[in-house]
């Protein structure tokens, strides 16, 4: 049993990395790996979000939208889950922990914008994973995620060094950069057959 | 944005001046994740098209109505409810695309371009403006991921809407699931020359979300 | 408070409209969506066994994989023409789901792949016509995957060889096992070949 929830954890985090081999969250992805600093910050944030929303939403389409069979509401209730939490959130860490809020707060409003958080939902009604199938397919994406964010951060601070054509500086050398990055990522995909 | 910018203008920056896949860089997602062939472009191009339009036009009819402090929450859900409806649709009747591209489908709610378009035009303009800034914007959006579905299609499988015109596959990788950031990167970077070389521009598309 | 209401008000009639848009929708559009799950699959088989003029019907099921797949038999007039199953095996990163018909000559007349996540550009060469009609007309002791050249067994497609192996063992456990329902006698032939 223990064995199938690793399953789901590694699959998500490697073989089915949502930046690599799904290509979601690219906007964040590319927004925030400028420096090293902001790609750990994000991660951090990220990963917290994606469990709580992960859990939220695993109880409100389980217990609300199936019961009533409303499942073709789910991206209007999805969407409105991340909006209201992040709201929030933004809210409550402003009031309790104004030293977090400063320092993690920024990466709250962008979160919004982030296709991952509602993807990670989508995929888990689709796939039809119970509680905690849900809860480390969440945990595994968010450390995907958090591993690609870190591992693109620490080239491109090295890439501010080396000397790209005019045309491909900023974005197009970065597109080149993932392709490679999940070029090896395919790799993985022979690991677990699901 | 001034009223008397003509709408020929106005479809013409949607798809060139402010083309939202290589000029904003927004809506990178599906530019590389749906793009093996000029059809599945064609398709998940038509559904944002689609969405676009209809959010541009309600948030235009509703803009005296809703109260700024609200907007936002309300332009998501306009949103959101295009895209159920196209998601519906599409399930319907594109079935076999649909297993591919579904949760990108789902997944436009999430897109940034929609909502700034929204937030940035169709909130402070009339209803045709907003209706051909809608289409024209989707038309580019629509262009941009054929273009990357043309070079990758072409050179990954050596067809063309999934008729076989090569007999051939110059360059496997391109139809691979990495392809698609290789293609991304080759074709911005090769607008940037262009542009650069032939128009003076300063092609940078330096980053965003 | 009138402020309140003022700005509420709005947006309750927003959720309202797009409420009721999303439920006509939803309406008009199940139907067609349940239709055409629905003939799908009869689709699927009807391809399988061109021949059979009945309509197919459900035979029993058998697993692989622990999981359970059906399988048919199709007749024209009354008279059995092909027995078609569900099949699967195991790919790269998927299992490739199938259908496989077995004329009443014990020979294959037909594969299909109906659902697989194989790596696109790699594995997915394995849904080009050229390797799936080599298992046209094969017996049970004929599906030995080659890696080289064949024309009496399957040969895989190179870059594509795990994919050929899940595609080739799914078939060969489903005509095993429709000849051991339908024709006895027949055994499964040698492991995999490499030549």
């Amino acid at each position: 049993m223990l064995q199938h929830f690793l399953t789901i954890f590694i699959a998500s985090a490697l073989i089915n990395n949502f930046v690599f081999t799904r290509y979601l969250g690219l906007c964040i992805f590319f927004g925030v790996t400028k420096r090293m600093e902001t790609a750990i910050g994000m991660s951090f944030t990220f990963t917290a979000v994606m469990l709580v929303e992960a859990v939220l939403n695993w109880a409100i389409y389980n217990y609300v939208l199936i019961p009533y069979s409303l499942e073709f509401l789910k991206i209007v209730i999805f969407i409105g889950t991340v909006a209201a939490f992040v709201q929030a959130a933004d809210t409550i860490m402003k009031k309790v922990a104004p030293a977090l809020y400063y320092k993690l707060g920024i990466y709250l409003a962008l979160i919004v914008t982030n296709c991952i958080i509602l993807a990670v939902p989508l995929v888990m009604s689709d796939e039809k994973y119970n509680f905690f199938e849900s809860v480390s397919m969440a945990i595994g994406s968010g450390l995907g995620f958090s591993m690609a964010l870190i591992i693109m951060a620490s080239i491109r601070e090295k890439l501010d060094l080396a000397d790209v054509p005019k045309s491909f500086q900023g974005l197009p050398i970065s597109f080149v950069l993932t392709g490679l990055i999940a070029l090896a990522f395919l790799g993985f995909s022979g690991m677990i057959t699901l | 944005m001034s009223n008397n910018v003509s709408l020929g203008t106005l479809f013409k920056n949607g798809v060139f001046g402010e083309n939202p896949v290589f000029r904003l860089a927004l809506s990178l997602c599906p530019a590389v994740a749906v793009t093996s062939g000029v059809y599945n472009g064609f398709l998940m191009g038509i559904a944002v098209l689609f969405v676009m339009t209809m959010t541009n036009v309600t948030v235009s009819l509703l803009r005296n109505f809703i109260n700024p402090k609200v907007r936002i929450p309300s332009y998501v859900f306009i949103t959101a409810t295009w895209v159920t409806v196209i998601d519906l649709v599409m399930s319907a009747y594109q079935r076999g695309m649909y297993k591919q591209m579904g949760l990108y489908i789902q997944l436009i709610v999430a897109f940034a371009i929609i909502l700034s378009r929204a937030e940035m035009f169709a909130s402070k303009n009339k209803l045709l403006p907003s209706f051909v800034d809608g289409v024209g914007m989707g038309a580019g959006f629509t262009l941009s991921l054929m273009l990357l579905g043309f070079f990758r299609e072409i050179l990954g499988k050596g067809s063309i809407w999934g008729i076989d015109i090569l007999h051939a596959k110059p360059l496997l990788i391109a139809i691979m699931p990495t392809g698609g950031f290789f293609a991304m990167g080759l074709v911005m970077g090769g607008l940037n020359f262009l542009d650069r070389r032939f128009f003076g521009g300063t092609g940078a598309s330096s980053g965003g979300h | 408070m009138k402020d309140m209401f003022k700005i509420t008000m709005p947006l309750v009639a927003i959720f309202v409209v797009a409420g009721v848009i999303m439920v006509l929708t939803y309406q008009q559009t199940y139907p067609v969506r349940f239709q055409a799950e629905k003939t799908e699959k009869e689709e699927a088989l009807k391809e399988m066994a061109p021949d059979a003029t009945d309509p197919i019907k459900p035979a029993g099921t058998w697993a692989v994989n622990n999981k359970p797949y059906e399988y048919y038999q199709a007749t024209a007039s009354g008279k059995p023409v092909a027995s078609i199953a569900e099949t699967a095996g195991k790919g790269y990163s998927s299992y490739i789901k199938m259908l496989v018909s077995l004329g009443s000559d014990m020979k294959i007349k037909d594969v299909k792949v109906l659902d697989m996540n194989e790596t696109p550009g790699l594995g997915d060469q394995v849904l080009e016509k050229g390797f799936l009609d080599q298992f046209k007309g094969k017996a049970l002791s004929q599906i030995v995957l080659i890696k080289g050249e064949t024309k009496e067994n399957i040969q895989a497609v190179s870059g594509a060889t795990y994919s050929s192996r899940g595609v080739t063992n799914g078939v060969k456990d489903a005509v095993q096992m429709l000849v051991e329902k339908y024709g006895a006698g027949v055994t499964a032939a040698a492991q995999e070949v490499t030549k």
